[in-house]
C-alpha cells in the first residue's frame, strides 16, 4: 500500500463529538498496563494527527508516536510527577518530531517528501476518506499562511480539540499567550475561510 | 459586563469543552450588544469552517504494535530481574502434579480467631473432583489477558470444550472457542475469523496463562504449601455461612499476596484475588470470580456466532500458502509473493487468496477487481519485520487503474509460516 493509501486508510469518519472525549484528561500518569492501554486509546489519534502534520509522512508519524508511548510506558507506576498528561505526551511527541525533522534536514531529505504514486483505495468508503484527506490538506494549507505559532495553536484546538491550558503546556507558553495567538490567527483566517466557502459548490 | 471586559474574555467562549454556564455573562452580552455579537459571530463562523468532519486516526494495528512492544519490553525486564511484573500474573511458578501428600494443617498457620470446624485445602481439592463445568470472570480484563472463560470437562476430568473471551489483545478483542483439536478465533476488531489446527492448545494456554482451572489452582497452592514455599493463613469466621479466606504469600516474592475465598458449605473456590504492594500498602490488582460450578453450559457458548459479513477462513479444511520444500525462508517468501502477484495478473483470485492466509477468492476479487495487475517490475530481498514476526518482501508492481498506468509499491507484503504448519508459508498482510 502506498503512503497515500496509508494516510487515507487512517482517516476515519468521526462525529463532531468524538467518543471517549469525557475521559480525555486522565488524572495523573497510569499506574498499570491496563490503565496505560486506556491512555493509548485516548491519545493515539490526537498524537498521530499532530505528528502527521509536523512530519508530512504517515509512516514517520506512526513510528514517532509509537516510540513516545513505549518510552512513556517506562514511567508507568512511577510517573507520579506528571500532572498534565496531555501536555506531557504532546511535549514528548513535539520533541521527537523536531528531532526527526532535524535529522532529515541533515540527511538532505526534502521536508515535504509526501508525493508517492497514488493508488486508489479499494475499500468501500475510499471516496469519503480521500475527501477527508483533501479537507485536512485544504485547512492545513490555510493554516500555513499564518505565522507558525498562531497556526500551531489553531491546529491543536481544531484538530486535537485541546483546551487552551493544554495547548499552553504543549507549546510551553502561557495560557494567555495561547489564547491571543488563537484569536489573532483566527481573525487573519476569516477572509480566507470566506473565499474558500465561495468557491465551494 | 461592558464591551471592554467582553473583548478581553471573548476567546474563552472558544475553549474546547467550554462550559456554557460559566460563560453566561459573556453570552448575555452577545445578546445585548450587536457590535460584540458580530465579532463573536465572525470568530465562531471562522472556527466552524475549520472544523474537520473527519480526522486522522490510528490504524487498528497501531495500538497492537505499541502494546506488543510494551509487553515484550516488560517481559524482558521480568526475565532479567526475576521480578513479578504485571505480565506474570498468570504464569505458574511451579510445575503441576501432586506427588507429595502432606496434611496442610502441618504447614498452615492458623489464625487465632479460627475456632469451629477446621478447614483444610484438601477439602477444596476433594470438592473439585468430578468437576464437570465452570464459568469464570477475570477483572480487570487487562491487556493480553483473558476476561471470561467457560470450560466443560469430560468424565475423566479432561477438558472437552472451552471458550475464552479476550477483551484486549495484540489483535484487539477476540473470542476463542476450542474443542476437537481445533480452535476458532474471532478477531472482532478486524472483522475476521479463523479456524486453526490446535492439538496442543492446553499446553499453550498453560504456558501463557497458567492454570485457570480452580482444581489446579488449589492443587498448586497445596503443593507449594507442602514444599514450604508459601506462607498460608486461613481465616474461618465463626459466623455461619461466612466465607473462608485463605491468604497466601509466596516466600521470596515480596509485593504480592494472594487471597482465596472458599464457600464454607461446598468448599469450592469462590474467588481468587491478587494484591500487589504499592507505596507500602497492598492494593487489589486482579480478581478471578468462579461463578458457576457444574451448571450445564448452553452449547451455543462453545460456538462462535460470527456475523455473516465477516471473512471466515478455515485453515483446517484447506491448504494455505506454499510448501517450503528445499527453499530457504527468504526464497520461499519471495516465491509466495511472486506467485501471489502472478495469480492477480491472471485474475486467478482463488489462487491469490489461498496464498493470502486462505482469504476467499470472492473477497479478494471484490477488493482488487478495479485494478489490472500488469506485471511484476521487481521483487527485492526479504528482511525480517519485527512487528508481526514475518519477512517483509519489498516489490514493485505495474498496475493499470482506469486506463492509467501506475507503479504499486505496497508497504509489505509480509510473509510468514502458517499457524501450526511450519512447512507452509503465507502472506499475512501489507498489501
Amino acid at each position: 500500500m502506498t503512503e497515500q493509501a496509508l494516510v487515507q486508510e487512517s482517516i476515519v469518519e468521526r462525529k463532531k463529538e468524538p467518543p471517549g472525549k469525557a475521559a480525555r484528561s486522565p488524572q495523573g500518569w497510569p499506574g498499570t498496563r491496563a490503565e496505560f492501554s486506556a491512555l493509548v486509546d485516548t491519545f493515539q489519534d490526537q498524537l498521530l494527527g499532530y505528528a502527521v502534520r509536523r512530519l508530512g509522512r504517515f509512516q514517520d508519524a506512526e513510528d514517532v508516536v509509537q516510540d513516545v508511548f513505549v518510552r512513556g510506558y517506562a514511567r508507568t507506576g512511577h510517573g507520579t510527577g506528571v500532572k498534565n498528561v496531555a501536555g506531557y505526551l504532546y511535549r514528548m511527541t513535539a520533541n521527537a518530531c523536531t528531532d526527526l525533522l532535524r535529522k532529515r534536514k541533515h540527511a538532505g531529505v526534502p521536508l515535504d517528501a509526501t508525493q508517492t504514486e497514488r493508488i486508489p483505495d479499494q475499500r468501500k468508503n475510499a471516496v469519503e476518506e480521500a475527501e477527508a484527506l483533501e479537507e485536512m490538506r485544504r485547512i492545513d494549507a490555510m493554516l500555513r499562511l499564518l505565522p507558525r505559532r498562531q497556526a500551531e495553536v489553531i491546529w491543536l484546538r481544531v484538530f486535537n480539540e485541546l483546551r487552551f491550558a493544554e495547548i499552553a503546556a504543549v507549546l510551553g507558553c502561557s495560557e494567555a499567550t495561547a489564547k491571543s495567538r488563537f484569536r489573532y490567527g483566527l481573525k487573519k483566517l476569516r477572509p480566507l475561510v470566506e473565499r474558500d466557502r465561495e468557491i465551494e459548490p | 459586563m461592558n464591551c471592554r471586559q467582553f473583548r478581553k474574555q471573548l476567546v474563552d467562549l472558544f475553549d474546547a469543552e467550554a462550559c456554557s454556564e460559566s460563560h453566561s455573562p459573556l453570552m448575555a452580552h452577545v445578546e445585548a450588544c450587536p457590535q460584540c455579537a458580530r465579532e463573536y459571530e465572525e470568530l465562531r463562523k471562522t472556527l466552524e469552517a475549520l472544523q474537520p468532519s473527519r480526522r486522522v486516526a490510528a490504524s487498528p494495528e497501531f495500538k497492537e504494535t505499541v502494546m506488543s512492544r510494551i509487553v515484550r519490553l516488560s517481559n524482558e525486564t521480568v526475565e532479567s530481574t526475576h521480578a513479578t511484573g504485571p505480565g506474570s500474573y498468570w504464569k505458574p511458578a511451579l510445575s503441576l502434579g501432586l506427588a507429595v501428600v502432606l496434611v496442610i494443617a502441618a504447614v498452615a498457620i492458623f489464625s487465632i480467631k479460627s475456632s469451629a470446624p477446621v478447614y483444610a485445602l484438601e477439602q477444596t481439592i476433594e470438592a473439585n473432583r468430578g468437576l464437570r463445568s465452570i464459568h469464570m470472570k477475570m477483572t480487570p480484563p487487562s491487556f493480553g489477558s483473558v476476561g471470561e472463560i467457560w470450560a466443560q470437562f469430560d468424565g475423566n476430568g479432561e477438558l472437552q470444550d472451552l471458550r475464552m473471551n479476550f477483551p484486549d489483545t495484540d489483535d484487539g478483542p477476540k473470542d476463542v472457542v476450542w474443542g476437537d483439536g481445533k480452535a476458532e478465533v474471532w478477531f472482532k476488531k478486524k472483522d475476521s475469523a479463523v479456524v486453526v489446527k490446535e492439538e496442543n492448545f492446553l499446553d499453550k494456554l498453560k504456558s501463557s496463562f497458567g492454570s485457570f482451572d480452580p482444581k489446579l489452582i488449589v492443587e498448586e497452592l497445596y503443593q507449594k504449601a507442602a514444599e514450604k514455599a508459601v506462607n498460608i493463613e486461613v481465616q474461618e469466621s465463626p459466623t455461619k455461612g461466612a466465607p473462608i479466606i485463605i491468604t497466601a504469600a509466596l516466600k521470596g516474592i515480596r509485593g504480592r499476596r494472594d487471597e482465596y475465598t472458599v464457600d464454607p458449605k461446598t468448599k469450592l473456590l469462590l474467588r481468587h484475588d491478587v494484591y500487589r504492594l504499592k507505596k507500602g500498602t497492598f492494593e487489589l490488582a486482579g480478581s478471578t470470580e468462579y461463578l458457576e460450578y457444574n451448571q450445564p453450559i448452553d452449547p451455543a457458548v462453545f460456538t462462535l456466532e460470527v456475523p455473516p459479513h465477516i471473512t471466515r477462513v478455515d485453515q483446517t479444511t484447506q491448504d494455505i500458502g506454499l510448501v517450503q520444500g528445499d527453499l530457504s525462508d527468504e526464497e520461499v517468501a519471495v516465491e509466495v509473493v511472486r506467485q501471489f502477484f502472478e495469480a492477480l495478473i491472471a485474475k486467478d483470485y482463488a489462487k491469490a487468496g489461498q496464498l493470502m492466509e486462505g482469504m476467499p477468492g470472492g473477497k479478494l476479487e471484490e477488493l482488487y477487481n478495479r485494478i489490472n495487475f500488469v506485471r511484476i517490475i521487481s521483487i527485492g530481498e526479504p528482511s525480517p519485520y519485527k512487528r508481526n514476526r514475518s519477512l517483509k518482501v519489498p516489490c514493485k508492481i505495474e498496475v493499470n487503474v482506469g486506463g492509467e498506468s501506475k507503479v504499486f509499491e505496497p508497504h509489505g507484503p509480509f510473509v510468514r509460516q502458517v499457524h501450526n504448519q511450519p512447512e507452509r508459508w503465507t502472506i499475512c498482510g501489507g498489501i
